[in-house]
């Protein structure tokens, strides 16, 4: 088949003694849905910050779309089509929602004014933010933040769309909604990768799934068979499925 | 028309230009010289008010030492002016190039080795008074003494008039000049480049902005355009000294204007310099020259008491009145 659109080998990251990310590596196919999960403190977020550019890795190397990539500006690597989002939303708390769009969708300067407002437009209803175009982006609740925080991104004409847990804080009925817009940009020709805590969107949406554990990349694979495996099981419960210890059981069983 | 002015910043352009008619309009029947000069004076800090706010408005950068830019306009055009006969109008341009050439200086340096906003704003406020001690010790420019225009003749070539009026006039259409450049830039992309810059500089890194050169635009259009206005300072001023256009108190009273107005928006920095200026002129006036300290104490309580209780600037009560007034005007999007 073509070649992958993200390649990530042996990258590392440290933070003074401490290895957040430890000679990870992986591939993206274009058109596909990664899923990217593990324990608080796994090196999740790190990751996206290695491939959007907000860190450069001290160690490996990052491709995307072929070229080398490694400790570029995230505002060029914008350019070159990978977007994110942040776990904490960032939105531009003064600007309308529908600014807030615009200010994406002129692409650094590629896109016209007149342009990225008819994109802007266009990524709004997509989102299902229409109702909100007018207000000021800080006024909006959680679940809208979110989306805003994804239309933004999706408003600079991303190859690869990188979400960092969307789907945190939200109510079930918002979960399935940005389950079904989540699929939808993907159907739009966008290669996603999302971090993501809550297991029923990300069984749901992943086509294959990364798991993390203290920076190293435990486990990847198809979701059923990965979340089956005793390594992953061990990270996100400890040893109480597998040891004879039911005094401490019900410590890991309740977050299942 | 109505739909125009639904838009902030159209019905602010809208006030803005009345305000600036109505005194051009209101000079023609002024007779004091005194008046008049107030009246220039209030222009220039309004324009000059009107140029940092892109920069330390619109860009959000803590732009505290601003007056580096005017003094080194004035400087510019005393300087070519006086020693090398060149013209005003000329000295205005160059003014407005060597201005911005040192923005760009300052934005190299400070951005490129991502100075903290807090010691930029110190950075900026030292580097005005190393200008002004240069300028203080450079025999060639005047030293202390600095440079004096001599006028003998009504002459519009050379920026020179016997009366004071003519003065006001082209102070107005430079104060004009600055209204629309800040008006375009917040209607253009760099408008939105600033903005996301402003209330996120890594978000809007994220999408794809480059936050240092949008910086660095900001203070260039900004900088040079007070440029500018500080050569066109000399011409009317007659007179410049080193403690005068780098004086620390005259930068401040220049930022007055739009802190206390609202250093996003037009009107702010237009009334706000409009209003303040004279306030303070007649001040000093009534007090006397020997209350000068006390004047100082007033103005700086003013200040202090102004950006507490109105910390986003007098403009922000204008737009909520306004955003009511044309509420059911704009159901839907432009």
């Amino acid at each position: 088949m073509s070649q992958p659109l993200l390649e990530v080998r042996n990258v590392v990251k440290r933070f003074g003694g401490l290895t957040a990310v430890d000679h990870v590596s992986f591939e993206v196919m274009p058109g596909r849905i990664i899923g990217v999960i593990g324990p608080n403190g796994s090196g999740k977020t790190t990751l996206f910050a290695n491939v959007s550019g907000f860190q450069t890795p001290e160690e490996g190397e990052i491709r995307f779309d072929g070229r080398v990539i490694t400790g570029m500006r995230p505002s060029v690597l914008c350019e070159l089509g990978i977007a994110r989002t942040f776990q904490i939303v960032q939105p531009f708390a003064g600007l309308s929602v529908f600014d807030n769009v615009v200010a994406g969708a002129l692409r650094g300067g590629r896109t016209g004014l007149a342009e990225a407002k008819r994109k802007a437009a266009e990524v709004i209803d997509l989102c299902g933010l229409r109702p909100v175009s007018n207000q000021l982006a800080g006024a909006l609740p959680i679940a809208g933040r979110k989306r805003l925080e994804v239309a933004r991104a999706l408003a600079t004409a991303p190859k690869l769309l990188l979400l960092d847990e969307v789907m945190a804080g939200l109510r079930p009925t918002e979960v399935d909604d940005a389950i079904a817009l989540v699929r939808k940009i993907r159907d739009g020709g966008v290669t996603v990768i999302l971090v993501e805590h809550l297991m029923r969107a990300v069984m749901a949406l992943s086509e294959e799934l990364l798991v993390l554990q203290q920076g190293k990349l435990i486990a990847r694979g198809d979701p059923q068979t990965v979340c089956n495996q005793p390594e992953v099981i061990r990270a996100y419960f400890g040893e109480a499925r597998t040891s004879a210890a039911p005094a401490n059981a019900q410590d890991h069983t309740t977050h299942a | 028309m109505n739909k125009f002015l639904s838009e902030w910043n159209n019905w602010q352009l809208v006030v803005a230009l009345g305000f600036v008619l109505l005194c051009a309009l209101g000079a023609s029947a002024v007779e004091s010289d005194y008046f008049i000069q107030v009246m220039v004076l209030a222009a220039i800090y309004a324009a000059v008010g009107t140029a940092w706010s892109i920069a330390g408005g619109l860009s959000g950068l803590l732009l505290l030492g601003y007056i580096s830019f005017f003094g080194l306009g004035a400087y510019v055009d005393g300087l070519l002016f006086t020693k090398m006969g060149l013209n005003p109008w000329l000295c205005i341009v160059l003014g407005f190039f060597s201005a911005a050439l040192l923005a760009w200086l300052i934005s190299l340096v400070t951005l490129r080795f991502g100075l903290g906003e807090d010691y930029f704003a110190m950075f900026t406020v030292a580097l005005s008074q190393v200008l002004k001690f240069v300028l203080l010790n450079w025999d060639y420019a005047g030293g202390a003494t600095g440079i004096y225009l001599t006028v003998i003749e009504d002459n519009f070539w050379t920026l020179s008039f016997v009366d004071r009026k003519p003065y006001l006039y082209i102070a107005l259409v430079m104060l004009v000049a600055v209204i629309l450049v800040n008006y375009s830039i917040q209607r253009s992309r760099l408008g939105y480049y600033l903005a996301a810059v402003r209330e996120n500089d890594q978000a809007a890194e994220a999408l794809g902005i480059n936050v240092r050169k949008v910086k660095t635009q900001a203070m260039i259009i900004s900088g040079g355009l007070a440029g500018s206005i500080g050569a066109f300072y000399t011409q009317f001023a007659t007179f410049i000294d080193p403690k005068q256009v780098f004086s620390l108190a005259t930068n401040f009273e220049m930022l007055l204007g739009p802190v206390l107005g609202g250093r996003l928006s037009i009107i702010g920095p237009v009334l706000g310099a409009s209003f303040l200026k004279p306030t303070q002129d007649f001040l000093r006036g009534w007090m006397g020259g020997d209350a000068d300290a006390l004047y100082l104490i007033l103005y700086g309580a003013v200040l202090a008491i102004g950006i507490l209780l109105l910390p986003k600037g007098a403009a922000h009560y204008v737009q909520i009145w306004h955003r009511k007034r044309y509420a059911t005007s704009t159901p839907e999007e432009k």
